[in-house]
């Protein structure tokens, strides 16, 4: 994972077994993504949502090949603007397959739903 | 005005700004509106949010760079046809699937990448849109993506 991200994205962890994870999201506002997604109205771009999905499994999987990308239908439901409290629960529903969803700790609104195969 | 379109000229059209500012230029533009179809450069620099520690394209970036360019070369086909309908929201909203490898790809060697789009179907507000990252030349895609875009 990049430098930039692992500085900026911490996790606080819930719980977690062999086949799932579950952590509070903390997300530092000088995160760059927000800096020009958007200006007026910040908030986390798709991508770094896939990213960080990633990065939440890497501490229960180790190190991932971030260069290799493997998504089935996922959903950006909700806008995450810097200091949204949120929740991400990670299931395997396979060796291979995982689902990552993001709830807000405000509402239980889902945010996110991915779908990505390691 | 003709192709190629640097993306500061149409960089009014969509509410991203650097540093997620992701393709440079316009170079292909189809005819049809309504499925829409084009393709866009990529300058590969070693700073950008899409490169990890400056030596490995992150793979969920073809997802990015395929949402920018549909929106860019939307912009492009409305510049060149003397249209002006920017929208007043766009979001990424869903990803039907991305197959990615960069793993191939040397930064040192390799600076540009081009993505080409294409509309598949359209649900106003909602484009679906495919979309392959292709090395300049090459055919073969380094990814292919299909996303939603909320455009409105």
């Amino acid at each position: 994972m990049d430098q930039r991200i692992k500085d900026l994205v911490s996790f606080q962890i819930i719980d977690r077994g062999d086949n799932s994870i579950r952590a509070q999201l903390f997300i530092d506002p000088k995160l760059p993504s927000f800096e020009g997604h958007f200006p007026d109205k910040p908030i986390l771009p798709a991508v770094s949502i896939i990213d960080i999905s990633m990065h939440l499994l890497e501490t229960l999987k180790g190190p991932l090949a971030f260069d290799q990308l493997h998504l089935k239908r996922s959903k950006f439901t909700g806008m995450i603007a810097p200091g949204t409290d949120v929740e991400i629960n990670a299931t395997a529903k396979n060796d291979n397959d995982w689902q990552i969803d993001w709830v807000s700790l405000e509402d239980s609104a889902k945010l996110a739903h991915v779908q990505m195969g390691l | 005005m003709s192709l190629p379109i640097a993306i500061k000229e149409l960089q009014n059209y969509l509410p991203h700004r650097p540093p997620m500012v992701w393709v440079d230029q316009v170079i292909e533009v189809g005819d049809d509106y309504k499925k829409l179809s084009g393709a866009c450069s990529i300058r590969l620099d070693k700073q950008a949010l899409f490169v990890n520690n400056q030596t490995q394209l992150r793979a969920s970036s073809a997802i990015e760079f395929s949402a920018q360019a549909f929106g860019y070369i939307k912009a492009a086909y409305q510049v060149m046809n003397g249209l002006n309908n920017p929208p007043t929201e766009t979001y990424l909203t869903g990803v039907r699937h991305c197959e990615a490898d960069f793993s191939s790809l040397d930064l040192e060697t390799i600076d540009e990448l081009h993505v080409h789009v294409g509309v598949t179907r359209e649900l106003s507000p909602l484009t679906f849109v495919r979309g392959e990252v292709r090395v300049p030349g090459q055919t073969e895609p380094l990814a292919t993506t299909e996303i939603q875009v909320y455009f409105d």
